[in-house]
């Protein structure tokens, strides 16, 4: 007995569950009729259920790395970005460095200057020379920077020289205290010491509200 | 599942290198699957199941974001994997020569109910059985079987995958299926 080709096609919908139930049943009304066509669809149904039984696979070992190694190169700010997520305290500390750095970079560069509250200051060109002439009273704090200070007469507060010289003649007095800043490190270090004290002052004077 | 992938993908596309890692490791497994039925031997599915994973990554922009990522992934695969087999194809036939059932058929095999004596053994060559007759087909026929067999798909899914009307990937099946048949029986 010749089939028509079409129970061919018919058996395949039927194995891709693409079929109707009509055709289903077409079919297999079929099967049960024609030897042939029975054979067929069960060699059929054989080569499907062999495929379906293959192993699964797995990939090689190393495989995830291998790939990894081949990447090209991944952009350098996510890079930072992880190793900055990772390490939350030295990029803390390190951000903390840079900015000191800078702002005691650009104080200690920025201009010639001189504060006094009070008092007239005499100022020498050709020595570069700040004098606190004899007899003057200066009341408060004075700071000199890269010049030189004499004094003659009277600091009623602390001096501060920096990046200069100062002398102190015999008549000279100095109420509070002297302190010469020579070096970019002493600057910083003197930096941080009124850091440190403007932290403690704050903490002193919130303790006093209280 | 999608939306870990999604979310996956997206830290890709920043430029995170390890986030790439993760799909890696989701995907290896089935990639090196769908290259090894394709191309039948296991150097070379690694070399190409790695291959489609970095050009997943080189082009992870061209990427649609709302496809299913396994979907375009597999189809890079599946295009390399043919590529690879049209460079090659006079060792490819060589290959699909070499049985190691020589004087077994798989009928006999499988279909007794008693149980075999050397089982496993038996397993074995069974797996190797279809493996070449998988390999001896042409590669149009292999994909659409490989996907739909091995990975599992949808004719939906095989069908973007391969970029065909689905009537074609039917089409593709039942003769890749029939031809299965014919060698499996000469087995």
């Amino acid at each position: 007995m010749k089939c028509p080709a079409e129970l061919i096609v018919l058996m395949h919908e039927v194995l891709d569950e693409e079929a109707t139930n009509e055709q289903r049943r077409e079919l297999f009304d079929h099967l049960q009729t024609c030897d042939d066509c029975k054979e067929h669809y069960e060699e059929l149904k054989k080569t499907e259920s062999f495929l379906l039984s293959s192993p699964s696979m797995k990939a090689p070992d190393g495989f995830t790395s291998k790939v990894m190694e081949q990447l090209p190169q991944e952009k350098r700010t996510v890079w930072m970005k992880r190793w900055m997520k990772s390490h939350p305290f030295v990029t803390a500390a390190v951000l903390f460095l840079v900015l000191m750095a800078g702002s005691v970079y650009s104080s200690w560069t920025s201009e010639d200057q001189l504060s006094a509250l009070s008092g007239n200051l005499r100022f020498e060109q050709d020595t570069n020379t700040v004098i606190v002439p004899e007899g003057e009273v200066v009341e408060g704090d004075l700071t000199v920077k890269n010049r030189n200070l004499e004094i003659e007469g009277q600091v009623k507060g602390d001096v501060l020289v920096i990046n200069g010289e100062q002398y102190m003649a015999s008549a000279g007095q100095v109420t509070g205290e002297i302190e010469e800043v020579d070096h970019i490190l002493d600057w910083t270090w003197y930096q941080i010491k009124n850091l440190l004290q403007d932290v403690g002052n704050l903490f002193s004077s919130e303790e006093e509200k209280k | 599942m999608d939306a870990i992938v999604k979310r996956i993908v997206l830290k890709v596309r920043k430029g995170d290198h390890n986030a790439f890692g993760e799909l890696v490791e989701l995907y290896k497994d089935r990639v090196f699957a769908l290259t090894y039925r394709m191309l039948g031997n296991r150097q070379e599915a690694e070399d190409v199941a790695q291959e489609a994973f970095i050009r997943a990554y080189t082009n992870i922009d061209r990427y649609q974001i709302d496809r299913k990522f396994s979907t375009w992934l597999y189809r890079i695969a599946t295009n390399l994997s043919i590529d690879r087999m049209r460079k090659k194809k006079p060792d490819y036939y060589l290959d699909a020569e070499v049985s190691g059932t020589e004087g077994l058929t798989m009928y006999s095999q499988i279909s007794t109910d008693e149980p075999l004596p050397e089982e496993e053994v038996v397993s074995l060559e069974a797996q190797e059985g279809i493996h070449q007759a998988i390999l001896s087909l042409p590669a149009k026929y292999r994909s659409a079987i490989t996907l739909k067999y091995i990975q599992e798909l949808s004719l939906k899914e095989i069908s973007e995958i391969l970029d065909l009307p689905v009537g074609t990937v039917k089409t593709r099946i039942h003769r890749g299926r029939e031809t299965l048949r014919k060698k499996l029986r000469e087995q």
